[in-house]
């Protein structure tokens, strides 16, 4: 038992490294979503939530029993932002600046992930009728937004 | 199995279309550039993470242990009595 643990830390090690490169773009792309960040700028808070959430996941890789990685970190991911949202309330020149840290919690876990109706309400603790108005509301914010950024890769100044 | 697929979109059209149009827009952003050092970052946090839950894991152990002895020997020992006196009262009056 001794002797096998370093080859099994170094198995998930490395099950662990190819998870991420595969996954790390579109997890970073939600956190700064999430975040509120700017795509085409350094996002260290969008950084600090994704390590935290990829940390726990690894934290736990052995005991995944089935559970799909990228879900994992995905639901430690929001689990994370929900808890720290309030630091997120100021807006950073990412797309989604005009929606509260909870409306962008809404539209990433149902649009960007395709989370369904159901499981999103469990996960954040709220009824499903919650998420569908702040789900509209969001979007309907987006619509707002959009004419002010329909030119492609010109973000924030 | 949805027997009834007409029931589970409850407002086809007009926010449905808009959903979807939000989506599309998420799915076109940009990918930002993930850091180089990304996953040696959550490596060694996670290892951290790991070593930190195994020593409070211990920790409780060693705990739980020290209380189940200090019960033994508690129950055994039986502290509160006190110990049988070993002088007599000196006896006066004979």
């Amino acid at each position: 038992m001794r002797e096998r643990r370093p080859v099994q830390q170094r198995r998930h090690a490395r099950e662990f490294e190819s998870f991420v490169a595969g996954a790390a773009g579109r997890l970073f792309r939600a956190a700064t979503l999430l975040t509120g960040e700017p795509a085409a700028h350094p996002a260290p808070a969008a950084e600090e939530l994704l390590i935290h959430a990829l940390a726990r996941t690894y934290a736990d890789w052995d005991r995944l029993r089935g559970e799909d990685p990228y879900e994992r970190t995905r639901r430690e991911l929001a689990d994370r932002f929900a808890r720290t949202a309030r630091r997120h309330r100021r807006p950073r020149g990412g797309p989604l600046d005009r929606l509260t840290p909870q409306e962008r919690l809404v539209l990433v876990l149902r649009l960007h992930e395709g989370v369904a109706e159901e499981q999103t309400a469990a996960q954040l603790g709220l009824p499903a009728e919650r998420i569908r108005a702040l789900c509209r509301h969001a979007v309907a914010a987006l619509r707002s937004h959009r004419p002010v950024r329909r030119v492609r890769g010109g973000g924030a100044p | 199995m949805n027997l009834y697929p007409e029931a589970a979109v409850p407002d086809p059209g007009v926010p449905d279309r808009k959903e979807a149009e939000a989506r599309r827009m998420l799915a076109g952003l940009p990918l930002p550039p993930v850091p180089p050092d990304l996953a040696a970052r959550a490596l060694a946090r996670g290892r951290r993470l790991r070593a930190h839950r195994r020593l409070r894991r211990r920790l409780g152990w060693l705990l739980a242990l020290l209380a189940v002895a200090a019960l033994t020997w508690t129950a055994a020992a039986q502290p509160w009595v006190p110990p049988p006196s070993r002088t007599t009262p000196p006896v006066e009056g004979w």
